[in-house]
């Protein structure tokens, strides 16, 4: 495996996130980001770990699950090539909400808070447009939630599942 | 509060302060500021978007309407942007927001959020990470509200 990304590729894959971002724009943002190969087994994520990188998941197949100290961990999605996550990390650096996890080998692009300060420095307006992206879909996500946020207490654990897949899981 | 004051409150706030004092005031006329007294709803669920909030003074709370019952979701405190979902998305409001006290509030119409949005990338950046760091900071609440429910009844 190289080191190298293929811009065309890149784009068609991660299209609904990079849709007002210009071929300058997306040129600029590929060049800042950091390829990481994965192995099946390895955490990229840890549920409660300090975290502030995106990552773009170009191969393989990720696995997203919460937990707490007393129980085993509850899968609530599962990515592969062309999904994002970690946007909560990236945009407010804090304790992660899930743990991911590569349950196969693959190869993931990460863009940490520091890259994307370098992206801001060289090229404004593609950090704007990216920001801008990552902001729709969260706020997509958030939506989906809304309506079911209240009475928590009332609902089972199957429903509390579907509202974290639909908060964690593939982006609509 | 006159434009000037609100300036500084916004340089106070980590995504402005590194807005040139230019920026700043820029993005601060932008505002139109509105005292509004305890108890009134500053948006009501299910109404057409109109503008974005900054909320300067006071607290207000965030309620949705579900089955003819209102329930409390949560308070929300000075600095914090709300309003931003419908803005998007262009959908009715999800949720309402009612001032707990007397609440000083910052409007920004949606022509003129649409602008910043487009904005040369010098206000367009740090406006765009101020939404995201509110957008973050609400989603992370979501799944711990139902992170804790889930591993309770696991």
């Amino acid at each position: 495996m190289t080191d190298s990304i293929d811009l065309a590729a890149f784009e068609d894959r991660f299209s609904g996130y990079l849709a007002r971002l210009g071929e300058i724009d997306v040129a600029a943002l590929t060049s800042a980001l950091r390829p990481r190969a994965v192995a099946a087994g390895d955490s990229l994520i840890t549920q409660g770990a300090s975290t502030d990188a995106l990552l773009f998941i170009e191969s393989g197949s990720l696995e997203v699950s919460v937990a707490n100290a007393s129980e085993a961990p509850h899968v609530v999605a599962t990515l592969s090539a062309g999904d994002v996550v970690g946007e909560v990390g990236l945009l407010a650096p804090g304790p992660a909400t899930a743990t991911v996890l590569a349950t196969t080998d693959g190869r993931v692009l990460a863009l940490d808070g520091q890259g994307l300060d370098a992206l801001w420095s060289s090229h404004p307006a593609a950090a704007s447009s990216l920001v801008q992206g990552l902001c729709q879909v969260m706020a997509a996500r958030i939506r989906s939630v809304e309506g079911d946020i209240d009475r928590l207490e009332e609902h089972e654990g199957g429903f509390l599942s579907q509202l974290l897949h639909r908060l964690l899981g593939r982006a609509a | 509060m006159d434009r000037s004051a609100l300036s500084a409150f916004l340089g106070d706030q980590f995504w402005f302060r590194d807005l040139s004092a230019f920026d700043r005031d820029a993005l601060a006329a932008a505002f139109q500021v509105k005292d509004v007294p305890a108890g009134s709803t500053i948006i009501e669920q299910g109404a057409k978007a109109h503008h974005l909030y900054l909320l300067i003074d006071g607290e207000v709370r965030v309620e949705i309407q579900k089955d003819g019952v209102r329930e409390t979701i949560r308070p929300l405190h000075p600095g914090a942007l709300f309003g931003i979902l419908a803005l998007l998305d262009h959908r009715p409001r999800a949720a309402a927001c009612i001032a707990t006290t007397a609440c000083r509030v910052g409007m920004l119409e949606r022509s003129a959020f649409e602008l910043l949005s487009h904005q040369h990338a010098g206000i367009a950046y740090p406006f765009q990470r101020a939404l995201g760091a509110q957008l973050a900071a609400d989603f992370r609440w979501a799944v711990r509200q139902i992170e804790h429910r889930l591993v309770s009844v696991a």
